[in-house]
């Protein structure tokens, strides 16, 4: 069964550098007949993919591929200019740790507020909130603002509320590994129940030994189309042996002008 | 639906919290401005129109008060709610979410202040001045007209704002003339009339009138009124969560 199904998925974004965000000079633009439409670009190019139940999916490729625009896609963040998104099961976004805290409210009420944000329900948060303060060992900070925290403390409990329940599907954008070496401990192996047998995985990751070794697929995304995809083993070689050629053309152009 | 709720609800209590740090007295402390202003207003105009209300400067200062809550409360929740999508965006951009429940809970959380703070003290005014007190059931009626216009009115600004960063400065001069045009500190009978026909157009009309003559009219209040209050909210509500809808693909691209 398909846990997610893209069917040549192509997006186009605008591009905020060209939009004017301002009333006054678009009217003057308009008036003036100056106005032109803010440019579009096409991030993902006819994208079709299909990822199996428990299928752990690397998505590999260099910056500005359309990497995490794919898993916003799949999140349901973005929507798709033309084709379409099927996924099915509960989605888990790992979120870049502490974006969803507010510094003034206590502990407890952000576990309430970041997990609601996640998507789960009020009552389930309110329930979870002593084994939530235990795991990020910040038992005594229950009522305390969250400014009050340090960085790790803050990431720890971000990390304690985004893992405390087990996703159908898991979205990771870059692995991480948090807090000081007993905690990252700790967090490893959360992350490691989490990827379990039935849980599907689509991992963005620049590591492409662990690209290599956690995940049965890959993808390599290059300008928004992909490039190849298949066994995680295979499509790692194959990118590798691009950046490699490249490399080596760039370095032989080099040495050709150089003389 | 459940989702949307729940997520109400924590950003309903955010905004509370965050504003009263914490602390039910805070709401009072809030109830201290509309207050100090009646005062000031009933000071400086309230000898020369209280002929408007039965000689009464006690019946002008409530009436200053009534406005004053109507307006302050239109302007502050839809002023806030106005940049509520924006300063949201590294939140939105990261996790799926119903994009309407922060302007919602920006004016939700103005909502409750409007319950606890100033309801209680118009159902005093109205037992004070009427002696019946069984019109305290219908005070709830203008104030929900209130809340749902305030609702709509935030969904178009925190719309308009992810397309137009320079909205506040207009939307500055439309609430510089919602408050003028409501008759808050004087009568409505002074303005020549063909103007007044004007002043009628102003949404928030029919919400003061229909809460004055609740509060302090011996006559019963006219339902026309208070249907035309709930009217104006629902149709603002329905009309600004459209065009929120309509347009929030969009939104991503933009913040």
């Amino acid at each position: 069964m398909n846990a997610v199904r893209l069917e040549r998925v192509t997006l186009w974004r605008r591009t905020q550098e060209e939009y004017t965000f301002d009333l006054k000079r678009r009217i003057f633009a308009l008036v003036q007949r100056r106005y032109r439409k803010a440019g579009r670009r096409r991030v993902l190019d006819d994208v079709s993919l299909r990822v199996q139940r428990g299928e752990k999916l690397g998505i590999v490729g260099p910056n500005g591929s359309g990497k995490s625009t794919l898993l916003k896609i799949i999140c349901g963040i973005l929507e798709p200019t033309s084709g379409s998104v099927e996924t099915h099961g509960a989605i888990a976004p790992l979120i870049e740790l502490g974006a969803g805290f507010d510094p003034d409210l206590p502990v407890v009420d952000n576990i309430v507020l970041y997990g609601v944000l996640l998507g789960r329900s009020r009552d389930e948060m309110e329930a979870k909130i002593p084994q939530i303060l235990s795991f990020a060992e910040l038992e005594e900070y229950g009522s305390s603002p969250v400014r009050v925290l340090s960085s790790g403390m803050a990431a720890r409990l971000g990390f304690a509320i985004a893992t405390d329940t087990s996703p159908d599907i898991l979205i990771l954008d870059e692995v991480w590994a948090i807090g000081d070496e007993s905690f990252r401990n700790k967090s490893r192996r959360r992350i490691e129940n989490l990827w379990h047998d039935r849980v599907t995985v689509l991992v963005v990751s620049h590591e492409l030994q662990f690209v290599r070794e956690s995940c049965t697929n890959a993808i390599w995304l290059d300008g928004g189309r992909i490039r190849a995809a298949g066994p995680a083993e295979a499509v790692v070689a194959e990118y590798l042996f691009s950046i490699e050629n490249s490399a080596v053309e760039l370095l032989e152009r080099a040495k050709a002008t150089l003389g | 639906m459940r989702r949307s709720f729940d997520l109400l609800f924590v950003l309903t209590n955010r905004a509370l919290k965050t504003r009263y740090r914490g602390s039910i007295l805070g709401v009072y402390w809030s109830l201290l401005n509309p207050i100090l202003m009646t005062v000031v207003y009933t000071a400086i105009f309230g000898y020369q129109f209280r002929s408007f209300y039965g000689n009464s400067l006690l019946l002008y200062a409530f009436v200053v008060f009534i406005g004053l809550s109507v307006v302050n409360f239109f302007t502050q929740s839809t002023i806030q709610a106005l940049p509520s999508v924006v300063v949201n965006s590294a939140l939105v951009n990261k996790i799926r979410l119903p994009m309407v429940a922060f302007p919602a809970a920006t004016v939700a959380a103005y909502g409750v202040q409007l319950a606890v703070g100033t309801l209680p003290i118009l159902a005093i005014l109205t037992v004070v001045s009427t002696h019946q007190p069984l019109r305290i059931l219908l005070l709830p009626l203008p104030l929900v007209g209130l809340i749902l216009l305030s609702a709509g009115v935030a969904f178009l600004v925190s719309t308009a704002y992810v397309f137009f960063r320079d909205i506040p400065h207009l939307y500055e001069v439309v609430t510089f003339l919602a408050w003028v045009t409501s008759a808050v500190f004087y009568p409505a009978a002074i303005v020549r009339e063909d103007v007044r026909r004007l002043l009628y157009l102003n949404p928030l009309f029919p919400t003061i009138e229909s809460l004055r003559q609740i509060v302090i009219e011996p006559q019963l209040p006219e339902p026309a009124l208070i249907a035309a209050s709930l009217f104006n909210g629902v149709v603002a509500c329905s009309f600004g969560y459209l065009i929120f809808n309509g347009l929030k693909r969009q939104f991503m691209d933009l913040i």
